[in-house]
């Protein structure tokens, strides 16, 4: 390889990482809050209130 | 400012990451048609540019364990866990951007992928001190127990970063302690370091939001039980969980 081809596999990886990294968070925030949403739900149903938040 | 006018948490995170990605847009326009290939190594040095940054990043993460440790130490308030433990998980990333990035340049300069010179051998100590915490913070149930060892660890584990910094100053290494830049170097460098910084530091807010610890105290307070409405709801935009923007 040369150094073009050493630098630009560099940056992939540096930058891969960080994307991965975000889109990784990303994901987290989806799930946690469907989670809230769910638990909000089951609260909101044992109160007898029953309304979907 | 009325409730209604006021930006909501998730479009300002939007906001963030969105300048994030425009300045590290600009700072590959930078690097490709401005900054200067260096006389002696060639275009290979350009990796300069992203592995700085992603060094002094790491010190910052760590610096910021370090702070959040001793806040936990001295005030016992879960808030520092959730800080130190969102900043170490940073670190170990960045600190791998730099080993990684390291090798790859040091195989196109060297010749060879690593070499056990001070500053790369103090650097692999480093992700491994924080690799470490968060395999800690794993291993303990107890939040108690688990913050005040996990606190002792992260204040006792930045000991090593002065070490990387000084090492190649004091220390004969094949790894430059300093570098001399002309004028669009030192522009490309600092383009760099913008995208890089606001990158690790919306990480650590978001990591520091997702932490489980806080997410379920915050629940906790919001539950019927302790509150004067019995039906109200879990808040998830309060706490920038809805609508799934980092």
């Amino acid at each position: 390889m040369n150094g073009t081809q050493f630098t630009l596999v560099a940056y992939a990886i540096g930058l891969g990482m960080l994307l991965a990294y975000g889109l990784r968070l990303w994901v987290q925030f989806r799930l946690t809050a469907r989670d809230a949403r769910r638990a909000a739900v089951r609260v909101s149903t044992h109160t007898g209130n029953g309304r979907r938040l | 400012m009325s409730a209604a006018a006021r930006p909501r948490p998730n479009t300002l995170a939007a906001a963030y990451w969105a300048i994030t990605l425009l300045t590290l847009a600009g700072a590959a326009a930078v690097l490709l048609a401005y900054t200067p290939t260096e006389a002696t190594m060639g275009p290979i040095q350009k990796i300069f540019y992203l592995h700085l940054p992603l060094a002094i990043n790491t010190f910052l993460a760590a610096a910021v364990v370090f702070a959040a440790s001793v806040g936990y130490l001295v005030q016992r308030r879960a808030a520092w866990d959730d800080l130190a433990a969102a900043a170490a998980g940073v670190a170990v990333l960045l600190c791998s951007g730099v080993l990684l990035t390291g090798m790859v340049w040091g195989r196109g300069a060297w010749g060879q992928w690593w070499t056990w010179s001070p500053r790369l051998t103090f650097s692999l100590i480093l992700w491994l001190l924080y690799a470490v915490y968060l395999v800690l913070r794993g291993s303990i149930e107890s939040p108690q127990c688990r913050a005040v060892a996990c606190a002792v660890y992260g204040v006792t584990a930045f000991l090593d970063v002065p070490l990387v910094w000084l090492s190649a100053r004091l220390m004969p290494d094949i790894h430059p302690a300093s570098v001399q830049l002309i004028g669009p170097m030192k522009l490309t460098l600092a383009a760099w370091f913008v995208p890089v910084t606001l990158a690790a530091a919306g990480f650590v807010y978001s990591r520091y939001q997702l932490n489980p610890a806080r997410r379920e105290r915050d629940v906790a307070n919001r539950r019927p039980s302790s509150s004067a409405s019995p039906t109200r709801p879990v808040d998830t935009g309060r706490l920038g969980l809805s609508g799934g923007v980092l």
